[in-house]
């Protein structure tokens, strides 16, 4: 049994273990100040605080607490096109969150919902990868 | 022609003003080329065509802690001086197209800009015959490390 407190942070340690992702932090709004930081932490991730929710796995007995959280990944590429690094980032964080990715058993579940399309201008690109994970819940106070 | 060729790196402004400069003084025939001037004041016939360079703002917006987009305006004053027998506005014509030829052949100014745009381009209308002048005002994107 987790809490959210625990999760979120193995969630950073995890995700900062991708090659290509310089840069791993958490952020409670999704437009925050990108001017701290340098190129060379680029691509960077930030973890948006989740929503929460809970789930009764069997009533009155164990409750699962389902988070929702998204990753926002800023990265800069200065060629013609930033198709190529995007397919290389979707593909490496897809490949981390992708099976028995249960955060050193912190989760029973993870699961992509979504990956959006680029935005942002040259040389300066940013995408989202809405994720779900689902936990046993610690009914301790967090 | 020649595909685009993509920005790859970010410059400075004086790279970038350097470019210009060289870039005119390909023009054949041309006499003149000053900096952070307007008026023909105290410049003799010999020194006609010419051009101004000069370096009129920089829009900065911070993108990274140490990368910034400028938007660079420049403006360029031609000058040119019409003989007896020529006409000035096609003397004049002439000058501004080999001008917008040079600036926009290459808009990554030695790629050290994403891109050039000339935004304007006026005259004087013959009023200082046998003198004729022209303004391009022209807007460079560029990427800086600062």
């Amino acid at each position: 049994m987790e809490n959210r407190r625990t999760v979120l942070a193995k969630l950073a340690i995890k995700m900062a273990e991708v090659d290509e992702i310089k840069t791993v932090i958490r952020v409670y709004v999704k437009n925050f100040d990108l001017t701290q930081f340098l190129q060379a932490q680029l691509p960077l991730l930030a973890i948006i605080e989740p929503a929460e929710e809970t789930d009764d796995e069997m009533t009155s007995q164990r409750s699962l607490m389902a988070l929702a959280t998204q990753f926002v990944i800023h990265f800069l590429h200065w060629g013609i096109t930033p198709d190529p690094a995007y397919e290389i980032l979707v593909k490496k964080i897809r490949d981390k969150v992708g099976a028995n990715f249960d955060l050193d058993g912190l989760i029973t579940e993870a699961r992509v919902d979504s990956v959006s399309v680029i935005s942002g201008a040259m040389p300066l690109y940013n995408f989202d990868m809405d994720l779900e994970m689902k936990y046993y819940l610690n009914e301790m106070v967090t | 022609m020649t595909p685009y060729e993509p920005y790859y790196g970010p410059g400075t402004k004086e790279e970038i003003l350097k470019d210009i400069d060289t870039q005119l003084n390909t023009i054949e025939g041309i006499k003149f080329i000053d900096y952070q001037r307007v008026l023909s004041s105290g410049i003799g016939p010999e020194k006609y065509p010419g051009a101004f360079i000069n370096d009129v703002s920089t829009d900065k917006e911070r993108l990274l802690k140490d990368l910034s987009r400028n938007i660079f305006g420049c403006s360029l004053v031609c000058w040119v001086m019409a003989a007896k027998d020529e006409d000035l506005a096609t003397k004049m014509n002439a000058f501004v197209v080999i001008v917008k030829g040079k600036i926009m052949k290459d808009p990554t100014r030695g790629k050290k800009a994403y891109d050039t745009v000339i935004e304007s381009i006026s005259t004087d209308g013959g009023s200082r015959w046998p003198q004729g002048m022209t303004i391009l005002n022209t807007a460079i994107v560029f990427y800086s490390e600062d």
